[in-house]
């Protein structure tokens, strides 16, 4: 049909030429070689896209009613609802998602996660905000992750990414993965990662085999506290209030993601931070202020 | 006035159908490739903002006439005139190092041409070498007569031929 289609159009455009084509020949042939840039026709029509449908928080929702919803939500485990051309889900649980055609996701807590399954025969395309672990079965249409920061592209892989507020950290688990960011792109192959943290594009090695998530623990490498605190806040299901200036601190280590107990006392042992627990949900954190000699 | 429902999906499929074409058009226009692509975004948002007034077989034409008021808005910022960033692709038939260098003697020249080649020509010749359009076609999108089309390719034809032989090829 396509081919067909080609044929066609050359025919017609040989067909307009003058009739002394030799003459021409010369200058025509030439513009069959001409390139322009390639168009980004996936990125751009991600963009209309947004500016095309109305986001969440253009309608208003009464404090009160945030919080019944909020409950809601909890008591559900997650919350669903089909818009008119596709899928979105706000998981909080850990939860493995089947996709169509044998690919797996594995959600965090926590994340939000959108997609067409009725166009999943032209384009495997998933928005992710969170956390999730992809286990992709190989297939020629290319599968894409779009995040907040850029587009994950790849053929059949595994790969984790964590996109959130702040922070993104892209890590690739086998095989190989393509990420664009700000029209760069990163080819990334296991064990390697990616990691941006205030603007600051960082690459690094040693991806685990599996995310430590699915395992229970948090590894973090030179990490602001602040980030982990929020990762805290998620998984347990708490909040903290801080008192002091963490001017920048950075945490190394591991944290468990079912024992919040030995999680701050982890935290407090390594870091110079003491919590001080004020309620079920509330937790204080001071930061003594430095003594300078 | 007669008017049409635009679906999401007529939408999307126009922008299937047309995306590149407008895309290359403003490449042709001399937008370097970062700029074409935020214009293409702000072409087919336009258009759906305005689409209640637009007939399925006006789209393309009106899709053009939004990329030709964008672009007279963004050279009258940008008050410089850009040389267009077409390339030639890459081929390996040549052998010898004197058909190589005659090449890419030929392919410098050839694109000067092209460069020089008043905007409306170059158009036209461009949209229907690169884009395969016919002269139907762009004379639509244009909104031209068909034989416009064919005068100004012609033209185009001839700057092309007298360039090159100025330079002795």
């Amino acid at each position: 049909m396509k081919m067909e289609n080609k044929l066609r159009d050359r025919l017609e455009k040989r067909k307009h030429l003058p009739p002394e084509m030799a003459e021409w020949e010369k200058v025509i042939s030439p513009s069959e070689q001409l390139l322009p840039p390639k168009f980004e026709k996936l990125w751009v029509w991600q963009k209309i896209q947004n500016e095309m449908t109305p986001t969440t928080t253009s309608f208003r929702i009464p404090a009160i009613l945030i919080g019944v919803a909020a409950s809601f939500v909890l008591v559900i485990g997650f919350f669903l609802w089909n818009t008119k051309n596709g899928i979105r889900i706000n998981y909080d649980e850990p939860t493995v998602v089947q996709l169509p055609k044998g690919s797996v996701v594995h959600v965090n807590k926590g994340s939000l996660l959108s997609y067409q399954p009725n166009k999943w025969d032209q384009e495997r395309t998933i928005r992710l905000d969170g956390e999730a672990y992809f286990e992709i079965a190989k297939n020629p249409i290319p599968f894409s992750v779009d995040t907040d920061y850029g587009w994950i592209k790849v053929v059949g892989t595994k790969f984790n990414v964590y996109s959130r507020k702040n922070y993104f950290k892209l890590s690739c688990n086998e095989g190989k993965v393509n990420y664009i960011y700000n029209r760069d792109t990163f080819q990334l192959t296991a064990p390697e990662g990616i990691q941006i943290v205030n603007n600051k594009i960082e690459k690094f090695e040693g991806a685990y085999a599996k995310p430590t998530w699915m395992d229970r623990f948090l590894d973090y490498q030179n990490f602001p506290i602040d980030l982990v605190l929020a990762d805290l806040e998620r998984y347990y299901a708490i909040k903290f209030k801080v008192i002091g200036n963490f001017e920048g601190q950075k945490f190394n280590g591991k944290l468990p993601t079912d024992d919040f107990e030995l999680a701050l006392k982890i935290l407090s042992q390594t870091m110079e931070i003491s919590f001080q627990r004020i309620s079920d949900r509330k937790v204080v954190v001071k930061i003594p202020e430095k003594i300078l000699f | 006035m007669a008017t049409h429902l635009w679906s999401e999906i007529d939408f999307e499929q126009l922008f299937e159908n047309h995306g590149s074409i407008i895309y290359n058009f403003l490449i042709y226009r001399g937008l370097p490739g970062i700029e074409a692509e935020d214009m293409v975004q702000e072409v087919f948002v336009r258009f759906w903002k305005n689409r209640s007034k637009v007939l399925p077989e006006k789209a393309l034409a009106f899709l053009f006439q939004i990329a030709r008021n964008l672009l007279i808005d963004y050279k009258r910022h940008q008050k410089v005139e850009i040389n267009f960033q077409l390339q030639f692709k890459d081929e390996i038939s040549v052998t010898t190092p004197l058909e190589v260098l005659m090449q890419s003697d030929f392919k410098e020249a050839y694109l000067k041409a092209l460069n020089t080649m008043p905007a409306h020509f170059k158009i036209v010749f461009l949209l229907n070498r690169l884009d395969g359009l016919t002269y139907k076609e762009i004379a639509l999108a244009l909104e031209l007569s068909e034989k416009a089309i064919e005068k100004r390719m012609s033209n185009a034809l001839k700057h092309l031929r007298l360039f090159l032989e100025q330079r002795g090829f």
